[in-house]
């Protein structure tokens, strides 16, 4: 497996989005359930130029990430299949031929629900309540911030492969 | 990558982290050892990035919440000390031994009212059957008692009677908690029954009558003030409801009144030589000599 520089600036951003979702913006006094979930926009960025297989494996790696980072989840290793199962959602939606930008984000859209869902699901079982309006302001939040974000990464992506670089 | 390859990768990863996922449910160690290492290299990064107070700042939010909190035992002394001042300043405990004790547990009772654990005990020379007092009066006996703490059965807990003086003119009775059914229990009454004829009035004192040593119930402690008074016609006894002068539901630094049995006779009172209006020396002391003793 050759290392290539979409494969450091994937690692790289996975690494800056955790540090800022756990620890840089709830610093700055963003409310926990207005934290958008930036590494998810990343794997869904990158799942859906290539398809289900390679959006799982991202989304299980980003996921891990995401759990070692402290404040470690609990239980772990549960993060990191919710998000595999968001990135092979999203890889689902593929289509080599479109550069629509609508379909990245209806991918964003249906991975949030994923891992969204799958919190919430875990949420019942653990606590028998889930805090519905939280996770409501959660997905507006992840997507308002993949509005902004998936063209770039997409487009970021994209040239990178055409420059020989992916 | 293959194709292939991927998904061979990915079910090992599936399977991998299905494996940590079902150890940290179980509660293996390694996952706590992944933990604290997880910690230990991105904790730093994380200090960094939230802007971590530097050394000063640190150094002085850990005085700052030392002092607070010296500031706070410091007020809570003060208010134990006002308590105790408050206790002996008042009449129940003059001249008698006592042994300053402070509530540590308080448990509601199965069988109704209160009991409290106190952190003084036999090594403090309590004994089972002493009086227990705060500021405003009684607050009940002790009924067990540990080398540290002992257990105090509080005044008008099932099955307690005290055997009280009523009013100025010294009426007899008891007072228990109101039985089961016995009307409102209207802010922790009790029962007055007298045990002899006589009415007591509305506001009358209610003191304990003294039981022989000063156990369980030392004499002429306050128990409360008559209430109301039940009219029972075609009974020679009346019953009365007496309002408990302490609050037994915010008792904090109370009083043991140590027991101190009498160990020599108590001396004939004798009429003075040449008194004037004079009766027959020694007979005041036998009608009235010695006190009226009643058990607790």
């Amino acid at each position: 497996m050759r290392i290539s520089l979409l494969g450091l600036v994937r690692v790289g951003y996975v690494l800056g989005a955790a540090l800022l979702m756990t620890t840089v913006l709830p610093r700055l006094g963003v409310p926990g359930r207005l934290v958008p979930d930036l590494v998810l926009i990343g794997v869904v960025s990158s799942a859906v130029l290539r398809g289900p297989v390679h959006g799982a494996l991202l989304g299980l790696a980003a996921g891990w990430v995401l759990e070692i980072v402290p404040p470690v989840g609990a239980p772990l290793g549960l993060a990191a299949l919710t998000l595999m199962l968001a990135g092979a959602a999203a890889g689902s939606l593929r289509r080599t031929s479109s550069r629509s930008f609508v379909r990245p984000l209806a991918a964003l859209a249906l991975a949030a629900v994923v891992v969204l869902g799958g919190r919430a699901g875990s949420a019942v079982v653990a606590e028998g309540s889930v805090d519905l309006a939280g996770i409501l302001a959660t997905l507006t939040a992840t997507l308002a911030a993949g509005l902004l974000l998936l063209p770039v990464l997409v487009a970021v992506d994209r040239a990178l492969v055409r420059r020989r670089l992916g | 990558m293959s194709h292939h390859a991927k998904r061979r990768l990915l079910a090992l990863l599936v399977v991998a982290t299905l494996a940590v996922l079902v150890a940290d449910l179980a509660g293996h160690p390694a996952v706590d050892a992944i933990r604290s290492a997880s910690g230990t290299v991105v904790g730093p990064v994380q200090r960094v990035l939230s802007g971590a107070p530097p050394g000063r700042v640190a150094e002085l939010a850990a005085e700052n919440a030392r002092l607070r909190a010296e500031a706070d035992r410091l007020s809570r002394e003060v208010q134990a000390l006002s308590q105790v001042r408050d206790l002996v300043a008042d009449g129940a405990v003059t001249g008698r031994s006592v042994v300053i004790g402070q509530v540590v547990a308080s448990e509601a009772s199965a069988l109704g009212g209160r009991s409290l654990t106190l952190d003084v005990g036999s090594n403090d020379g309590v004994a089972v059957d002493s009086t227990v007092v705060g500021s405003a009066g009684l607050v009940g006996r002790v009924v067990a008692v540990a080398p540290w703490t002992s257990d105090v059965q509080l005044l008008g807990a099932a099955q307690s009677v005290v055997a009280v003086r009523v009013g100025d003119r010294g009426l007899l009775g008891t007072v228990s908690p109101i039985p089961a059914g016995g009307g409102a229990d209207d802010d922790g009454q009790l029962s007055l029954a007298l045990a002899q004829p006589g009415s007591p009035a509305v506001g009358d004192l209610v003191t304990t009558l003294g039981s022989v040593g000063g156990r369980p119930y030392a004499a002429g402690v306050t128990v409360g003030r008559v209430v109301s008074v039940e009219p029972q016609p075609g009974r020679t006894t009346v019953t009365a409801r007496v309002a408990p002068a302490v609050d037994r539901e915010g008792l904090d630094v109370v009083a043991v009144l140590v027991p101190a049995a009498r160990d020599e006779p108590r001396p004939v009172v004798e009429e003075p030589v040449g008194a004037p209006g004079g009766e027959p020396a020694g007979e005041p002391a036998g009608q009235r000599g010695g006190d009226v003793v009643g058990a607790g």
